[in-house]
Order: structure tokens, then C-alpha cells, then sequence
């Protein structure tokens, strides 16, 4: 199997849950121009969701002023050690890919 | 005629049902919001009519200068209570549109990113809670635009 594109981290801190999440991916904007002049074509995340026990925390919607390779963190009330948390991420080229990890 | 009727009567069933459903569970990727050029243009169209309220309850925390604007962290965080969104625009970049966060079940109002910039410029947090926009603005002078670079 392929090394997954996600990579989440989860922690049970006092009474919440702290999730941070890094995706792979080249979040080209399209304004960029190779060596040779040539435009880069737009490539980018549109949109993430994240569950908490197939429950839907947060859904984000993203263009292409975010950060190549992003980094996005959230919070969770409740919650405990050993709980699910889901992410997955569709792209502007209808790639797509999800992940899941237990809070530690 | 009848075969017209039920049909419209099914789509407005289906309507009604998906209008029962949370909002955030349905939301497309809204286009048209980060298609605008221009930062007042794609407030109005997040805002719908609605005025934004500067509010001290948002609080907008980022570097006060970069060294370029390829990773600028960012993280927006509330005390409003029954937070549905949180959006965030960079005045002058091409596309002001840089992300929108809709919270559902016990998610807590917060998220910590990295944006790239174009160049300096306010960064505005706007806060959806109970159907009213609040907002913040920071400024953030970049020393190189994150933009038009490679890896940006």
C-alpha cells in the first residue's frame, strides 16, 4: 500500500481533543511560471472534512492561497483516548484520498 | 401536467429535506466567493446584505512581518458562541477568497493554518455565529510574495 498523503495527529489535551493535520500536495495557484515561461496550471485542495467517530466536525473549503503541502489544526470538545478521527481531502482535478488515526 | 407537478412537488420535497439537514454537511465549494478580484466584492458576496461587526471577540493572531509570504502561519480562534463559520481573506492577494471553516458537533471554534501572500496586507478573520458576521483585521508585512514563487 501507498504511503497516504495525510499524516494526523491527535492528542487528548485536558478536556479536548487537539488534531493537527499535514496533507502532501503541490497547491499550485496557477500564477506560477516554470524556468521556461510556462504558466503552472492551477492544482490545488478544494476541499477537507473531518469526522470525530463518523461524526462531521469540520468541513473547509480551501483556494489556492493555501500553503503548499498544508498544515491545518482544530479543536474538539470531549472526546477520549482511542476515539476515531477521519480526514479527507477532494482536489480541483477530482484526486482525492482519506485517512484515519486514533487520539492518543 | 400531472407528470410537471410531480415533479416539481418531489424537487421541493427534496429541498425541504436537504434544508432540514445541517447547512455545513452540504455545502459545495463556493466558486463564485474565490473567484472575486477584489476584497469589498467578495465581502459582499460572503456577507449577503448582512453588515460585519468589528468585534474583539475574534481574535486573529499572526506574524507582524514575514520573510516571504510563501508560509505565513495564521490561527483564528472565538469566544462568540454558536459558531457556524470561519473565514479568512487577504486584501491584496489575487484571489482575496483563502479558506472558509464550517464547524458542526463539538468542534470548537479554532483553526490554525499556513496562507501564502502576495505581498503585505490586511488579513481579515470573519466570524459567522448565531447568523451575524464579526471580523478582525491584522496587518502583515511580507518582505517577499508568496504568490508568483516556486513551492508557493
Amino acid at each position: 500500500m501507498e504511503k497516504s498523503t495525510i499524516r494526523i495527529k491527535a492528542r487528548k489535551i485536558a478536556d479536548q481533543i487537539e488534531v493537527k493535520i499535514l496533507i502532501t500536495h503541490p497547491m499550485e495557484t496557477g500564477f506560477r511560471r516554470t524556468f521556461e515561461g510556462k504558466v503552472v496550471s492551477e492544482y490545488f485542495i478544494e476541499e477537507v472534512t473531518c469526522y470525530h467517530n463518523d461524526n462531521l466536525m469540520l468541513k473547509s473549503h480551501w483556494g489556492v492561497a493555501v500553503s503548499k503541502d498544508p498544515y491545518l489544526s482544530f479543536k474538539i470538545n470531549g472526546g477520549a483516548v482511542g476515539d476515531t478521527i477521519r480526514v479527507s481531502w477532494r482536489d480541483s482535478r477530482g484526486g482525492k484520498e482519506s485517512f484515519d488515526t486514533h487520539v492518543r | 401536467m400531472k407528470r410537471r407537478q410531480f415533479i416539481k412537488r418531489g424537487l421541493l420535497t427534496t429541498l425541504g429535506l436537504l434544508l432540514l439537514r445541517p447547512v455545513s454537511l452540504l455545502a459545495a465549494w463556493p466558486k463564485k466567493l474565490f473567484s472575486h478580484q477584489q476584497y469589498q466584492s467578495a465581502l459582499n458576496e460572503l456577507l449577503q446584505g448582512e453588515t460585519l461587526i468589528a468585534s474583539d471577540q475574534v481574535n486573529l493572531k499572526t506574524p507582524p512581518i514575514s520573510q516571504n509570504g510563501v508560509e505565513v502561519p495564521i490561527s483564528v480562534k472565538t469566544t462568540l458562541q454558536q459558531v457556524e463559520r470561519i473565514v479568512v481573506m487577504v486584501e491584496n492577494n489575487p484571489n482575496p477568497m483563502v479558506a472558509e471553516y464550517l464547524f458542526s458537533g463539538s468542534a470548537i471554534a479554532y483553526i490554525a493554518t499556513r496562507i501564502k501572500m502576495n505581498g503585505t496586507s490586511p488579513v481579515h478573520a470573519i466570524v459567522k455565529a448565531n447568523g451575524k458576521y464579526y471580523g478582525t483585521t491584522e496587518k502583515v508585512t511580507i518582505k517577499r510574495g508568496g504568490c508568483y514563487e516556486s513551492g508557493g
